[in-house]
Formats: structure tokens, sequence, C-alpha cells
């Protein structure tokens, strides 16, 4: 199973932020797109950082009452991991566990192609063990 | 890296059909439970994430019935609204009450199934009444991958064996 088989599913959309935006523009956004984190870019195709909602959370302990004002370039991820079509869901989980992330854009050369998020694994995960519970089930009652 | 799990390995004498299924109990937090009061700010409580290095923290006032829980998406969520406000309000004001908790014995499967059609990525672990654990979306790819490196690890010995 690879990243570009959770993309045919999923669809492969990326929702954007700015480096100018604020945060309170941004929070409300991944709470309106149902996303955990925003790719930040300001010409829309280049990858100039990610903002999550972890971002914005740690932000108030750095920023406190002052937090909503502060522009996305302040609290975002600059250095952003990876991920390519081609690689492995397996790959995609260590990667996620080992760095502590939740969100892999997806680049296919230059071009961001998608995001994927620990939770998108998690359903391909679910999808494995519901299969798993019923090859169980089946052999329990092939056996009688 | 940590001792890989065994649950994928067949006992003498067993198919693999015959493996059980995962629980609660196999992939729960080695880490104790973080739990926070509600009388506590929404800025300490950020803070408190960032030290634990964690998500979400159940709330209680005793440290072990279920007040609330309290994540990220929380904090995220409640700024546009409170704006200056939100690091000075309290963990109760802007808690989940009606929180969604398994206990050691569920299935890992209807876990991760509830995460999905809940949107959660947190569920607490409540044995007799009291918290003892918190199982996280990334608790349950860890195992995952544990369990990956233990099939190689047995197919590289069979290689080694033929």
């Amino acid at each position: 199973m690879l990243v570009s088989d959770i993309l045919k599913h999923k669809g492969g959309e990326v929702k954007t932020a700015r480096s100018d935006e604020t945060a309170m523009c941004v929070a409300k956004r991944l709470k309106s797109e149902r996303v955990g984190a925003l790719v930040v870019s300001d010409d829309g195709w280049s990858l100039d950082g990610i903002i999550s909602e972890r971002d914005i959370a740690f932000g108030l302990a750095a920023h406190g009452a002052g937090l909503y004002a502060i522009p996305v370039a302040d609290l975002m991820t600059r250095s952003v991991i990876t991920c390519g079509p081609r690689d492995s869901i397996a790959q995609v989980m260590s990667v996620m566990t080992q760095r502590r992330i939740r969100h892999l854009p997806v680049r296919d050369g230059n071009r961001l192609i998608g995001v994927i998020s620990i939770g998108d694994v998690l359903k391909h995960r679910l999808g494995e063990l519901e299969l798993e519970a019923n090859v169980l089930r089946d052999y329990a009652i092939a056996r009688g | 890296m940590s001792p890989v799990s065994t649950n994928h390995i067949k006992r003498k004498g067993e198919g693999p059909m015959k493996r059980r299924i995962s629980k609660v109990s196999d992939i729960i937090s080695k880490k104790p439970v973080h739990t926070i009061k509600s009388d506590e700010t929404i800025g300490s409580l950020s803070r408190k994430l960032q030290k634990e290095r964690v998500g979400a923290m159940v709330v209680s006032d005793d440290g072990t019935s279920i007040a609330g829980i309290i994540s990220e998406r929380d904090i995220a969520y409640a700024l546009s609204l409170h704006r200056s406000n939100l690091h000075e309000m309290t963990v109760g004001a802007l808690m989940t009450r009606k929180v969604i908790t398994c206990s050691l014995n569920d299935r890992v499967y209807d876990v991760v199934r509830q995460m999905g059609e809940c949107h959660i990525r947190h569920v607490p672990v409540v044995d007799s009444g009291k918290v003892v654990g918190m199982v996280g979306m990334r608790d349950v790819l860890e195992q995952r991958l544990e369990e990956l490196e233990g099939n190689l690890h047995l197919m590289k010995k069979l290689v080694v064996a033929s």
C-alpha cells in the first residue's frame, strides 16, 4: 500500500494559508475546513511551511494574550518533512511516530499533490483490522 | 527501538489464524496519564501539553475520575472566539464534557473505528471508574509498526533457517 493509494481515496486537495495571515484567521480555517494543519504557501505552489493545531496551542504558551494577532510566519514549522506518492504507508507511519508529526505534504517532484494525515493512515489501518477480524470470524465459522 | 511486541508470534501448535485480536491492554501507553484540574487556565494547559509532549489531557480534579478531556484542537478552535481572553480562561470552560472512553478489554479495532467516526485522536482508558491510561492515534500506529517489524524479523529467521 502506497501514499498514492490513500490520495486516490481522499483526493489531492492541498489547503493552504499565507504566512502573513494571523493565528486567529488560521485557527478559524482549521475549524471550518475540519483539518489539523494547513500548508503555508504565499504563492499557492511553494512549500513555505506548515501550521497545525499544535503550533497554535503551543503558541499560546509563548505569546499569551497576544497570540490571536501573531502572523503565521512566527508560528509555523519551516523545515517541513514531506513524503512522495510512491512511499509506503509503513514508511509514513514510521516518520509520523518517530518525528511526532501528524501531517505530511506529498510532493511529486516540485509539485504538491496532497497531504497525508495521521487520521488517513489510521483509516487505512482500520480497513486492515476489519479484514483481519473478518478472516478470523470466517475461520471460526468454518471450524464450527 | 523498544522491544518488539510478541502478539504476532504464533504459539506452539497454533495456526496463524489463532492469533488473538489486539486489545487496548496491549497498546496502552506505558507513560503515566497526564491529568489537569478544571480550574487551571488554558495558558497553563498549553505549557503542560508542550512540556509533557502530549496532544490532550484528561481533566480531573481528584486525579482519577474524569470530568472532561481537553486537547490542542480545543485551544486552536477557541482562539477566534475568545481571542486575548483565551489564555486566562479555565480548562473547565473549554473542555469536552461528554468523553468517549474505552476499557482495557476493548478491541483496538473498535477504538480506532470510534476515533474515525467521532473525529478524535485520544480515548481515555477507564478501569473500575478510574482513568488508567490513554489511547492515542500514535499508540495504534506504533503498535502496528512493532508488529510489522516483528513479522520482518520472523521472515528473516525463516529465510535463514531454510
